[in-house]
C-alpha cells in the first residue's frame, strides 16, 4: 500500500512522457483534436476576416466609378472628370480615321449613344482596330479633344462564321452603327 | 503580311489547346499514379469501389 | 485530348490496385468520345469568325472550362456545408476533389483568356478590369483552399478550415459572373443567355455545347479519381498512426511493467 502511494506521485512528477503510453487511444484522439480546434480558431478568424475584406472590396467596387465611361457619360460629366486619366468606351466612327497605318492611327471620332468625341491617338493600335469596332481608350481630355496613348479593342458577345451569310453581316453592321454612331459624319 | 497574321493567330490557338491538354493530362496521370501507390498501403477491404 | 490518362485507366482494368472502377471507365470513354466531337467541331466543322478569325477557337476551351470550374466550386461549397453539418468523410473528400479540379479548370480559363486577349483586345492582361481582377481573386482564394488542405494538421481541423474557406470563396462567384454588367469591363457579356436568344449559331454554337459536355465528363471522371485518392491517403495515414500508437504502447508497457494496471 505504502509503496504504491509513493509510486503514484513520482510517476506524475516524471512528466507526461511516462503517462502517454498508458492513456487509452480514444482519449488521446479527443485531446489532440481539441488542441487542433484551439489552434484552428485564429486561422478560422483569419479566413473570416479575409472573406470580409473580399466582401468590402466588392461592395466598394460596386459603389465606385465604373471601369470606363461611355462616351456620352464622359461628355456629360466632362467638368467633373477634368484632366484626370480615364478610360472611354465607344465605337470608332466609320470614315473618321486619320493617318491610319498598320500599327497606328493619328486620330478618329469615337461615339456612343449618339454623342461623339474627337480622339488624338498615340501608341500601338491592335490588329482588330477599325471602323465600327467598339474600343476602350485610356488618356485625358485636353479641351474637347481626348488625348489617348492606349487603345484596346472591346469585342462584343456576338460571333458569326466567316463568309456564311453576307446579308446577316451587313445587317449587323447597320444595326451597330444605328445604335451607337448616329452622329453626322464629318 | 497575311501569312504572318495567320501563323500568329494559330500560335495563340495552339498554345491554348496544347496547354489545356498537357495540364489536364499531367494532372490525371499524377492522380492515377498516386492512387496506385496509395492502394498498396491500404488493406483491400478499405478500397472497394462501387 | 486526355488520351494518356484514359489509356492508362483501361490498362489497369483488371488490376485491383488502382482508383479505377467500371464507372470511371465508362465516364472515361464518354469523355474521349465527347472530346473527339468537340475537337472536330472546333477545328473542322466550324469556320473562322467574321471578326476574330481563328482565335474564336480559343473560346471553345475558355467558355466550357470556366462554366465547369464554377460548377466544381459550387459543388465544393455544397459539400463543405454538408461537412460542417454532418462531419462525414465523404463530404469532406468530395469538397476537396471538386475544389482542386475547380481551381485547375479556372487556371486554364485564365490562360485561354490571355491567349485570346492578346490578339483581340491587344493585351494579355488588363489590371483594374473588374472581370479580370475578380477572376484572379477567385483563383487565388481556391489556390488558398488547396494550400490549406495540404498543410499538415489534425484531420478535423484541416477539414473545418478548408470547408470555411470553400464556402467563403464560393460567395465570390456571383460578383465575378456579374462583373461585366455591374462595373463595365473590357470583357464581353454573356453570349449564351436564354435558348434561342444566343448570340452564336450553327457549328460555332455546337462546338461550345460539345465543349461543355466534354469538360463535364472530364471533371466528373477526375473528381471520382481524386476523391478515391483522398480517401486512400486518409486511410493510409490512419493506418500508420494506429501502428505507431500500438508500437509505443507495447514498448512503454514492457519497460515500466505497468501494462497490467489498466
Amino acid at each position: 500500500m505504502d509503496v504504491t502511494d509513493f509510486d503514484d506521485p513520482e510517476s506524475a512528477d516524471a512528466g507526461p512522457l511516462d503517462l502517454t503510453p498508458r492513456t487509452p487511444r480514444s482519449e488521446q484522439g479527443s485531446k489532440s483534436s481539441k488542441r487542433g480546434a484551439a489552434k484552428a480558431v485564429p486561422i478560422v478568424l483569419g479566413v473570416l476576416v479575409l472573406g470580409a475584406i473580399a466582401a468590402v472590396l466588392v461592395t466598394q467596387l460596386a459603389g465606385a466609378a465604373t471601369y470606363f465611361y461611355n462616351v456620352d457619360d464622359a461628355v456629360a460629366q466632362r467638368s467633373e472628370i477634368g484632366d484626370r486619366r480615364v478610360r472611354l468606351q465607344g465605337n470608332v466612327i466609320k470614315g473618321s480615321e486619320i493617318g491610319r497605318t498598320k500599327d497606328s492611327v493619328q486620330g478618329y471620332l469615337i461615339a456612343y449613344n449618339g454623342v461623339s468625341v474627337e480622339v488624338e491617338q498615340s501608341g500601338d493600335v491592335p490588329d482588330l482596330f477599325g471602323p465600327s469596332i467598339p474600343v476602350v481608350i485610356e488618356g485625358r481630355f485636353v479641351g474637347d479633344v481626348f488625348k489617348s496613348d492606349r487603345v484596346l479593342v472591346k469585342h462584343d458577345e456576338t460571333y458569326d462564321e466567316a463568309n456564311k451569310d453576307r446579308v446577316k453581316e451587313a445587317e449587323r453592321d447597320a444595326e451597330r452603327n444605328a445604335s451607337s454612331t448616329t452622329v453626322p459624319q464629318p | 503580311m497575311l501569312a504572318s497574321t495567320i501563323s500568329n493567330e494559330w500560335a495563340y490557338v495552339g498554345i491554348t489547346w496544347g496547354a489545356t491538354a498537357a495540364v489536364i493530362g499531367g494532372y490525371a496521370v499524377m492522380v492515377l499514379r498516386r492512387g496506385r501507390r496509395l492502394s498498396r498501403q491500404v488493406p483491400e477491404d478499405q478500397r472497394r469501389w462501387m | 485530348m486526355p488520351n494518356t490518362p484514359l489509356a492508362a485507366t483501361t490498362d489497369v482494368a483488371v488490376a485491383p490496385v488502382s482508383t479505377s472502377s467500371r464507372g470511371t471507365r465508362i465516364l472515361g470513354a464518354l469523355t474521349l468520345v465527347s472530346a473527339t466531337v468537340t475537337i472536330l467541331y472546333s477545328f473542322w466543322f466550324s469556320k473562322a469568325d467574321v471578326e476574330l478569325g481563328n482565335t474564336v477557337r480559343i473560346l471553345y476551351v475558355h467558355v466550357p472550362t470556366v462554366s465547369i470550374a464554377y460548377l466544381c466550386m459550387l459543388a465544393n461549397a455544397v459539400f463543405s456545408g454538408i461537412y460542417l453539418w454532418k462531419r462525414t468523410a465523404f463530404s469532406d473528400l468530395m469538397a476537396s476533389a471538386t475544389g482542386e479540379i475547380g481551381v485547375l479548370l479556372l487556371g486554364l480559363t485564365i490562360l485561354a483568356g490571355m491567349m485570346w486577349g492578346r490578339p483581340t483586345w491587344g493585351t494579355y492582361w488588363e489590371w483594374g478590369d473588374p472581370r479580370l481582377t475578380s477572376t484572379l481573386l477567385l483563383f487565388l482564394m481556391y489556390l488558398g483552399y488547396v494550400t490549406v488542405r495540404n498543410i499538415p494538421a489534425p484531420r478535423s481541423a484541416r477539414n473545418t478550415r478548408s470547408a470555411i474557406i470553400g464556402i467563403v470563396s464560393a460567395l465570390l462567384i456571383y460578383p465575378v459572373r456579374m462583373s461585366t454588367e455591374w462595373w463595365g469591363s473590357l470583357h464581353q457579356g454573356r453570349t449564351i443567355s436564354a435558348p434561342g436568344a444566343s448570340k452564336i449559331q450553327g457549328a460555332q454554337e455546337f462546338a461550345l455545347y460539345s465543349g461543355f459536355f466534354t469538360f463535364m465528363f472530364l471533371a466528373a471522371w477526375l473528381v471520382i479519381h481524386r476523391f478515391r485518392v483522398g480517401w486512400l491517403a486518409d486511410q493510409a495515414e490512419a493506418g500508420q498512426l494506429e501502428s505507431v500508437i500500438a508500437e509505443r504502447r507495447a514498448e512503454s508497457a514492457g519497460d515500466l511493467g505497468l501494462g497490467k494496471v489498466h
